[in-house]
């Protein structure tokens, strides 16, 4: 079963997809689904015993090509539709037991450039409005697999996080004529005190209103709408700034950090090319090596987030710990 | 880059990205090799899980 079910108060769609109950929950190493195939002839995702980069269907997905006739019917209130739309794996290497931010800078970057030819390829679709590329890393964020993968869901609509943004950041350059997301990540640039790292294309900087202690922003220097907009030499400054990132938030707490990677980008309805700014956003749940961040009353029942820690603080202490180069 | 599309044995689609020494500098892209129309065959999904 799946579907999209109108919330009218909240104004966004849920997606009911019951068939997720019985994914596989943390197999061990032999039996993950994204390994090469093994000799005891139970098929995997993949086909080839080694391979850079590999994308493939999500064997649960929430959104489906092809998707059900719905449970339930709408109506004017409550409208439901059917969960059409596509949802991806990304197999970031074919190695189960990589540590990502010790996988090589190459391997970030290539990870770019497949990025931007699934938001190409999925953005093409009719039905497809939003290509959402992410990453749920860690048992903390409710990862059942180890095997370093991230994911892509197409949605058949703007997910409402990057509508609201969307919302803003049109209001802004109806004002004052220019993208909201450039003056920001100039205006950070310019001051340096929450910029984590940099280079030519990209910065990653805590956000001056960060909702997590160590929060992180990747904005495009220049006005880049989405990856599609990206060049090839522009995806392999953002993978090299990625890696570096991902030495940071390691080496913070001496742990793998576990995070939520979201992208934010133009939709790919033919809207949004003035305002919407390619950029990826981490959640990460640490505020301390021991204390997790629990999203709680004032946060989910109201929507005000508390943030226990100094944005400028974060940033340098991250700063501290981005290595200038990365091989 | 190339892109090589194939099925798997769940049915489902999976699209291997190769990449090649590349001098650097940009080239046009998201033009794929090999493409096999019964990549969008959509049966028996219950593969990969997330
Ligand atoms: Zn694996
Ligand atoms: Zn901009
Ligand atoms: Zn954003």
């Amino acid at each position: 079963m799946s579907e999209l079910r109108w919330d009218p108060v909240g104004r966004e769609w849920v997606i009911t997809a019951t068939h997720r109950q019985d994914r596989t929950f943390k197999p061990p190493k032999d039996y993950c689904p994204f390994c090469p195939p093994r000799d005891d002839g139970v098929p995997t995702a993949v086909t080839e015993s080694d391979f850079d980069v590999a994308v493939v269907e999500n064997g649960f997905p929430s959104l489906q090509e092809d998707p059900p006739a719905p449970a339930v019917d709408g109506d004017d209130l409550r409208p439901v539709e059917p969960a059409k739309g596509v949802c991806e794996v990304v197999l970031y290497t074919s190695d189960h037991e990589a540590v990502a931010s010790e996988l090589p800078a190459s391997t970030f970057q290539k990870l770019v450039r497949v990025w931007r030819d699934r938001y190409r390829d999925l953005g093409s679709r009719e039905e497809v409005d939003y290509v959402f590329l992410f990453e749920n890393k860690g048992e903390e964020m409710g990862v059942t697999l180890q095997h370093p993968h991230g994911q892509i869901y197409a949605y058949p609509f703007v997910p409402p996080t990057i509508e609201r943004e969307l919302d803003s950041s049109r209001a802004y350059h109806d004002e004052e004529g220019t993208c909201l997301f450039c003056d920001l990540v100039a205006s950070e640039v310019a001051e340096g005190e929450r910029v984590v790292a940099e280079n030519d294309s990209f910065a990653a900087v805590v956000p001056f209103s960060a909702r997590y202690a160590y929060e992180v922003h990747v904005y495009a220097k220049d006005h880049r709408p989405s990856l599609d907009h990206c060049s090839v030499d522009e995806c392999r400054e953002l993978g090299s700034l990625l890696k570096r990132l991902l030495v940071a938030y390691d080496s913070l707490f001496g742990f793998e950090m576990p995070f939520v990677m979201a992208t934010h980008q133009q939709p790919t309805d033919g809207t949004g090319a003035e305002y919407a700014h390619f950029h990826l956003e981490f959640y990460p749940p640490y505020r301390t090596a021991e204390k997790l961040k629990y999203l709680a009353g004032s946060e989910l029942g109201a929507g005000t987030y508390i943030n226990n820690k100094l944005p400028e603080a974060a940033a340098s202490e991250l700063a501290e710990l981005v290595p200038e180069r990365v091989e | 880059m190339r892109r090589r599309d194939v099925e798997n044995e769940n049915g489902n689609r999976l699209i291997y990205y190769e990449f090649d020494d590349e001098a650097s500098g940009d080239e046009a892209e998201g033009v794929e090799l090999e493409r096999d129309e019964s990549e969008y065959d959509d049966s028996g999904s219950d593969g990969a899980d997330v």
